[in-house]
């Protein structure tokens, strides 16, 4: 059983080393990170009426931790996008991904495997680059509350995996590394990283309000920033269903593609 | 002169012919308003107010804008040496008989012509979902602002390359330079920046090109300054950007070919 595993197994591996090549640039995603952050809050100052008009509009009352959980969380959804759809680019580049066709592993669970290691990575940098609100979150209303925020990014980080692997056979299939980028800055805006959903056009709203990372930002916003366990308790479930709902969709797209890419080959 | 001429246009035709018909060229323009709307909303979340006001929200479009902007110009034309260094043909080019700073001003110019759709795109469409007006209200300072400003960035852009070729991780401090030059550079609008910001506005080169610009969209100076000094200010920091940049250029070049460096990492 374990031996249909192993070579996932060295996928994994593999991976993991090439990100202990790269701690700096894990490094530098945190830093990146606060200061996107800090010029925004540092723009919003400048032309913001104080924190009043902000807590009316979002329910929160502090800008920079409100808009600290949005960023982080779609930075690693947003490394993890590009981490896939790169290890099916270079694949294919190579001319690694025929020859993986060939043997008994499966190139979409390949694909999903080789983003792991970056995951892992990326929930180290989320936790860094979040840690100022997990300790206030803590202090304010408990471990709960940060267990559950958790929970929901790894419930949430389903989809985005599932969009990965679609996107990387986009990538196969269409040779268009570049597509990421689209759907990157699409999650983006639709995510409600930096502000509500409510103040996108209305058409931006609906699709915002089927994306499950917006949801994910919703419920960490809500149990990291607001203590609220019911609330967090309820986008938990919509959460969950929605990222079901992914998975099923996900399923059919996935073995669409995967015939497209085996009639056309890569 | 004449060849030099007909260099730079060979470059940039060659540029347009390879990266217009690439599916990169269609992404990157489309992708361009929706990071725009994101930073817009971003910002205007910290008064709401603005949301529903068009002429505040303007200030804070048209200043978003210049990150745009500025942050193309930093990743076409600030990382050329680097990208090509790192493809392996830097060493070719260098090799050729044309002028190397020729083919990098020949860059500085294609980066305009890529990011002239995606700003229209930008102002066509996302400006009137924000209850903007698309139409900048003096369309010919808009435009010689528009210009300067791209000219101003891609020189400033073009000095950056050769320090981005011989920093170690460039695209960390492309980052960094892409959220702070904006901010120095009028992204907030003067009139309501503090008094040290202020005075870095009025020393950074940059922000005269840009002022013109937000001047003839808006309708409204920010900077207590007249409107022939901004465009001799424009013009005098394009020159000197371009003369620093060819120069420091130049010797890059030099220092990677004595050092053997040259050759594809």
């Amino acid at each position: 059983m374990f031996r249909g595993l192993r070579p996932y197994l060295a996928i994994v591996e593999s991976q993991f080393r090439v990100i202990a090549r790269e701690v700096p640039e894990l490094i530098s995603i945190v830093l990146i990170v606060y200061m996107f952050i800090g010029v925004l809050y540092l723009g919003g100052r400048l032309i913001g009426s104080g924190n009043e008009l902000f807590s009316a509009a979002t329910g929160y009352d502090d800008p920079f931790r409100y808009q600290l959980v949005g960023v982080s969380i779609i930075a690693v959804s947003m490394v993890v996008l590009s981490s896939m759809s790169q290890f099916a680019n270079t694949e294919m580049l190579s001319g690694r991904i025929d020859s993986l066709s060939l043997t008994p592993v499966s190139v979409n669970i390949a694909i999903a495997v080789s983003s792991i290691p970056f995951l892992l990575a990326m929930l180290l940098v989320f936790g860094l680059s979040i840690s100022p609100v997990i300790a206030y979150a803590l202090s304010s209303y408990g471990f709960v509350s940060v267990v559950l925020s958790i929970a929901a990014l790894v419930v949430g980080m389903v989809p985005v995996f599932i969009f990965g692997v679609l996107i990387s056979m986009v990538v196969l299939v269409y040779k268009a590394p570049q597509i990421v980028n689209l759907v990157q800055a699409l999650f983006f805006i639709l995510s409600g990283a930096l502000y509500p959903i409510y103040v996108l056009p209305h058409i931006l709203r609906l699709a915002a309000g089927g994306l499950p990372i917006t949801h994910v930002i919703e419920v960490s916003r809500s149990l990291l920033l607001a203590g609220a366990l019911e609330d967090g308790f309820r986008g938990f479930y919509t959460l969950a269903t929605l990222s079901l709902v992914y998975v099923a969709l996900g399923y059919i797209l996935v073995r669409r593609f995967g015939s497209l890419l085996r009639y056309r080959g890569v | 002169m004449f060849d030099l001429l007909s260099y730079l246009a060979a470059e940039v035709y060659g540029y347009i012919k390879s990266y217009v018909r690439n599916l990169e060229f269609v992404i990157d323009i489309l992708a361009w308003p929706l990071w725009v709307l994101g930073i817009v909303l971003g910002l205007a979340i910290y008064n709401p107010l603005f949301i529903s006001d068009p002429g505040s929200l303007a200030w804070i479009a048209w200043g978003v804008l210049i990150l745009a902007i500025v942050s193309d110009k930093l990743w076409i034309v600030g990382h050329c040496i680097e990208r090509e260094l790192r493809l392996g043909i830097l060493e070719n080019i260098a090799s050729s008989p044309e002028p190397v700073w020729l083919h990098y001003a020949s860059i500085a110019v294609y980066s305009i012509i890529s990011t002239f759709p995606a700003m229209v795109l930008t102002v066509a469409i996302i400006f009137p979902s924000l209850g903007i007006n698309a139409l900048p209200a003096n369309l010919g300072l808009f435009t010689l602002g528009y210009v300067l400003a791209e000219l101003a960035s891609s020189g400033f852009a073009l000095i950056y390359s050769s320090i981005a070729v011989v920093v170690k991780r460039p695209w960390i401090a492309t980052n960094a330079m892409q959220f702070v030059i904006p901010i120095l550079s009028g992204m907030v609008p003067y009139h309501v920046a503090p008094d040290q910001l202020k005075t870095v506005m009025q020393l950074n080169p940059l922000s005269y090109p840009f002022e013109i610009m937000k001047r003839g969209a808006i309708g409204q100076a920010s900077m207590p300054i007249g409107l022939d000094e901004s465009i001799a200010l424009s013009i005098l920091s394009i020159a000197i950007f371009y003369a620093a940049g060819i120069k420091i250029l130049n010797r890059t070049i030099d220092r990677l070919k004595r050092k053997g460096s040259i050759q594809a990492q």
